[in-house]
């Protein structure tokens, strides 16, 4: 049976316990993660949240840092369709730990254990047009995701409409181009 | 600033000449985001270098990271 890792060098996932709702709740409140997650700008009340932050939801994670100990944000895998071997993917990442880049390591550890634990060939994530115009220069992006397609004026944020981009990543893309993350994710003892 | 260093960004970005003269901007300025600046750390993880949290920003200068992939060990190990 394939290993599968729980931490990266500089992250680990886990699972939700009881203790993360409020800061979870202080995370979604927050105007861009609420917008950028699947919140899209709702404040729910304490008790819809964490109904809502589990409804339809199929694994999720808190991602952490390593080193500082610190929650530094969510990673949800929802709308999971077997039939079609088919997920849609979000992540939240908590302000203060923002264009850092190594959280983003949170995520690609739960895309690999989404991988490696269900019977999925492709995984969509869902990106703001501010967020996905950066992913159109990012050479980076263009070797994992796959530009599905764009939702024109479909997001309502700050006085205007944005367009939405679809991405996906496949298995066998992963496969490849997540390779160099793999190999940089720790001891063997590390691994959960 | 350690040119092997920066040699390695380049080629694992894929960035041209002209992004290579901007060593003191803010990379954000370049059209870094969160994901490039990953593939950074993995560049310099990779080299021998031990990235802390608090070490990489897209605020940061190509210079300043470079120097700071330096004193965290590049090239002394290699994986």
């Amino acid at each position: 049976m394939t290993e599968v890792a729980m931490r990266t060098r500089r992250t680990t996932i886990r699972p939700v316990k009881f203790g993360d709702y409020e800061w979870l709740f202080d995370l979604f409140g927050r105007v861009e993660s609420s917008q950028r997650f699947r919140f899209r700008g709702a404040t729910p009340s304490p008790e819809q949240f964490q109904e809502l932050l589990w409804r339809g939801v199929y694994a999720q994670f808190v991602v952490e840092g390593r080193q500082s100990l610190s929650r530094v944000g969510l990673v949800t895998c929802f709308d999971v369709d077997f039939t079609n071997q088919v997920a849609h993917v979000a992540a939240a990442v908590d302000p203060s730990f923002q264009r850092r880049g190594w959280p983003l390591e949170g995520l690609f550890l739960f895309v690999d254990y989404l991988f490696s634990h269900l019977q999925l060939r492709k995984l969509y994530f869902e990106s703001p047009e501010y967020a996905a115009e950066r992913f159109r220069h990012s050479r980076s992006a263009h070797r994992l995701f796959v530009l599905e397609g764009m939702l024109e004026e479909h997001e309502y944020f700050q006085g205007r409409y944005w367009d939405v981009a679809v991405l996906s990543l496949t298995r066998s893309r992963w496969e490849v181009a997540g390779a160099p993350y793999r190999s940089l994710w720790g001891s063997r003892e590390d691994r959960g | 600033m350690s040119e092997e260093v920066l040699e390695e960004i380049f080629t694992a970005l894929g960035w041209d000449e002209g992004a290579r003269r901007e060593v003191d901007m803010p990379v954000e300025d370049l059209g870094i985001d969160s994901l490039d600046l990953l593939e950074i750390a993995l560049v310099l993880d990779s080299g021998g270098a031990e990235i802390g949290e608090d070490q990489l920003a897209t605020t940061m200068s190509l210079r300043e990271i470079c120097t700071i992939a330096v004193m965290n060990g590049y090239g002394e190990v290699r994986s």
